[in-house]
C-alpha cells in the first residue's frame, strides 16, 4: 500500500467538510487533529462521542459544532458556556449511554440497520421518545421499544450510526495508517471501524515491519484509513498510555476564557490562529506552561510485557 | 476492635462503609467518582476476588501489580493499564460482558435518588427546559438495568433525595414491585444506598416482585439518629426492623483509605 503521510493541515482541509458527523474517541483525544479542524474554521459539524471530551469542549467553543452526540459531557464541570450553548438552543445534544452509543457505532461499522439492547428500558429516555422536545433529540422517535419476535420480552432498537469521519490519535501506526493504539479501547474501536474516513494521528510512526510482527496488537488496519500524520503529543492535554498523563492547565485557560466573547476568542487567538502547526503549539505550550511542560507529563513507573509471543508457519 | 480514629469525615466514613458492604461483589463494575476508591479499598482490604473492571476496557485489575497502588483518577487513568487480565473496548465491557449477565455488581453514584432507587444522572427541571444538566448517564444507565446487584454511593444532600427523579435515567424499581419486569428488565434493582448518615436497602424479599420496593433505612452511622435522618426525607421513611448501628472505622481502614487517596481526588476537604 502506499503512504498516506501527510501534514495534519492537508488531512484535514481534504478529509473533513463542514457539516460532517465527526467521531473522536474517549479518554485519549486527538486534540491535535481537533486544533486544526478549528483552525480551519469548520462548520455546522456533529460531534459524536460516548464521552464528549477535551476535544469535544474545545472545537464546540472554537464554533465549529452546534450538535453532540455523547453520553457524557465533560466530566464535572460541564462549563457554564457549554449549558448555556445547550440551554440556547445553540448546541442540541442527543443524550446516549456507553452502551448504546458504542453499539450504534458497531451496527453501523457492520452495514446492519439496527440494533438490540435492553438497556434504556424503564427510563425516561424511553417515556418520553413519543413527546415532541424543542431543543432535544428526545421525540424524534429515534428509540424503537418493540416485543422481541423471538423471546416476546420489551427490547430497545437503536438506528446504526454511520459518521463520516473520525479522528483519532495512537502511539504507533506505519505509513499505510495499520495503528497501533493500547490502553482502555472506549468507543475508539467502533467509532474508527464505522467511520467513512478515517484521519490517524500518531505519537511515533513506525516501520510496517514493525507493525506486522504483531498483526494482533494493531486495533486498524490501514486499508480503513485515508490520512496519517506525525504528531508527537499529539493528544495532549489528554492522556495517552505509555506516553503521557492528563494535564490541566490549557483546559484550566480555556475554561476561564470562555466568560465573554472578547476572552475566549484571544484565547483562540493565541492557541489556534496564532499557531499555524503542532510545532507552533507545542512551543507555546512549553512558554506558556515552562520549559518542562511537557517531559513531565511522562510515566515515571514502566510496565512491559515480561515475555513477548511469537508467531510462526511451515515453509 | 482496634484503635477508633475520630477524625474520620463523614466522606470517608461513607467510603468505608461501602468498602464493608462490597465483600463477596464478584465482578465489579465500578463507575466514576467514590466507587472507585471505595471498590479499590474494599479490594485490597476484605475480598481480593473482587474483580475490578470500568466501562472503558479495564477488566479485572490487579492493583498491586504496577508497584504502587492508588484510587484511579478516571475510568480512562492509565494506572488501569498495568496489572488488568484485560483489556478491550466498551463493548468487551457494558457489550459482552453486561449483556451477557457476567457483571455481578455495579457500584454507581448520581445526582438524585427517589424512594423507588431511581437514579437521575442527566439534568434539573424537565429534559426541555432544565435548570442545570448533570455530566450524563456514561455507562450508569446500562448498568442500573443490567448488573445483577447494584450498589450506590452517595453523599446525603437533602435535594439528591428526592421523592421522584426530575428525569429517570437509571431505573431503580422505577415505581414499586413487579414494574422492572413490565419494563422488560430482570426484577432485581438496586440493593443498596450507601450515604454519608446511613445505609439504605430496599422493601422487597424477593428482588423486586413483592414488597413496597421503597428505600428503608438499614443501617446509621456512628452518632447519626433515625429520627434525623427521617426528618431529612421528603417521603414517609421506612425504617428496617433490623435497623443498627454501624461500627466506626478502624485504623486499618482509614489509614489504607487516606493512602490510595493520597492526592485527594476523592475526599478534597469541605467537598460533602
Amino acid at each position: 500500500m502506499s503512504s498516506k503521510l501527510m501534514s495534519a493541515e492537508e488531512a484535514i482541509a481534504r478529509f473533513v467538510h463542514d457539516g460532517d458527523s465527526v467521531h473522536m474517541g474517549q479518554i485519549t483525544e486527538a486534540f491535535g487533529l481537533a486544533r486544526e479542524v478549528v483552525r480551519q474554521r469548520k462548520r455546522d459539524l456533529t460531534f459524536i462521542c460516548a464521552g464528549h471530551g477535551v476535544a469535544g469542549l474545545f472545537t464546540t467553543l472554537g464554533g465549529c459544532s452546534r450538535k453532540a452526540i455523547t453520553a457524557y459531557m465533560w466530566g464535572e464541570l460541564v462549563p457554564g458556556p457549554l449549558r448555556e450553548m445547550v440551554q440556547r438552543g445553540e448546541l442540541k445534544v442527543e443524550d446516549y449511554t456507553n452502551q448504546t452509543i458504542t453499539l450504534m457505532l458497531m451496527a453501523g461499522a457492520m452495514g446492519m440497520p439496527f440494533v438490540t439492547t435492553r438497556s434504556l428500558l424503564g427510563t425516561d429516555y424511553i417515556a418520553l421518545e413519543s413527546v415532541p422536545q424543542p431543543g432535544g433529540f428526545l421525540g424524534d422517535q429515534k428509540l424503537k421499544v418493540i416485543d422481541s419476535p423471538f423471546d416476546g420480552r420489551p427490547v430497545v432498537l437503536l438506528p446504526a450510526m454511520r459518521p463520516k469521519v473520525c479522528l483519532t490519535h495512537v502511539q504507533w501506526a506505519d505509513a499505510e495508517g495499520n495503528a497501533v493504539f493500547w490502553g482502555g479501547l472506549g468507543d475508539n474501536k467502533w467509532g474508527s471501524w464505522a467511520a467513512e474516513r478515517v484521519i490517524v494521528s500518531a505519537e511515533e510512526i513506525v516501520p510496517t515491519e514493525v507493525i506486522r510482527s504483531h498483526p494482533q496488537q494493531v486495533t486498524l488496519p490501514g486499508l480503513r484509513v485515508s490520512a496519517v500524520v506525525h504528531m508527537p503529543w499529539g493528544a495532549v492535554p489528554t492522556p495517552l498510555a505509555g506516553y503521557y498523563r492528563a494535564d490541566y492547565p490549557l483546559i484550566q485557560e480555556m475554561i476561564g476564557s470562555s466568560s465573554t466573547a472578547e476572552t475566549l476568542e484571544a484565547f483562540f487567538g493565541r492557541w489556534v490562529y496564532g499557531c499555524p502547526t503542532h510545532e507552533a503549539f507545542l512551543a507555546l505550550y512549553r512558554q506558556r506552561f515552562g520549559a518542562d511542560a511537557l517531559e513531565i507529563l511522562k510515566p515515571n513507573i514502566h510496565v512491559e510485557p515480561v515475555r513477548s509471543i511469537s508467531y510462526g508457519f511451515d515453509p | 476492635m482496634e484503635e477508633v480514629v475520630a477524625d474520620c469525615s463523614l466522606a470517608e466514613m461513607m467510603c468505608i462503609v461501602a468498602a464493608r458492604y462490597m465483600k463477596g461483589s464478584g465482578t465489579t463494575f465500578v463507575g466514576l467518582g467514590l466507587p472507585m476508591l471505595s471498590a479499590l479499598l474494599a479490594k485490597m482490604l476484605h475480598d481480593p476476588e473482587i474483580a475490578y473492571c470500568t466501562e472503558v476496557g479495564v477488566v479485572d485489575w490487579q492493583p498491586e501489580f504496577g508497584g504502587s497502588p492508588r484510587a484511579p483518577r478516571g475510568v480512562g487513568d492509565p494506572i488501569l493499564t498495568v496489572g488488568t487480565a484485560y483489556l478491550g473496548d466498551m463493548l468487551d465491557t457494558l457489550g459482552t460482558l453486561l449483556m451477557g449477565s457476567s457483571v455481578d455488581t455495579a457500584v454507581l453514584s448520581g445526582g438524585q435518588i427517589d424512594r423507588y432507587g431511581n437514579l437521575n444522572t442527566l439534568l434539573i427541571g424537565s429534559y426541555s427546559d432544565f435548570a442545570r444538566r448533570f455530566p450524563g448517564s456514561g455507562g450508569n444507565t446500562d448498568l442500573a438495568c443490567m448488573a445483577k446487584r447494584t450498589i450506590v454511593i452517595m453523599p446525603f444532600e437533602p435535594r439528591r433525595f428526592v421523592k421522584r427523579v426530575d428525569f429517570l435515567s437509571s431505573p431503580g424499581y422505577i415505581d414499586g414491585p413487579g414494574a422492572r419486569r413490565r419494563a422488560g428488565l430482570e426484577p432485581q434493582g438496586p440493593n443498596l444506598v450507601i450515604t454519608t448518615l446511613g445505609v439504605f436497602g430496599f422493601d422487597t424479599s424477593d428482588g423486586g416482585e413483592t414488597g413496597s420496593c421503597e428505600m428503608e433505612l438499614r443501617a446509621l452511622m456512628p452518632g447519626v439518629e433515625a429520627e434525623g435522618v427521617a426528618a431529612l426525607i421528603p417521603w414517609p421513611l421506612r425504617l428496617s426492623p433490623t435497623l443498627n448501628q454501624i461500627s466506626p472505622p478502624t485504623q486499618e481502614e482509614i489509614t489504607l483509605l487516606r493512602r490510595l487517596d493520597q492526592a485527594k481526588t476523592y475526599l478534597r476537604d469541605g467537598r460533602y
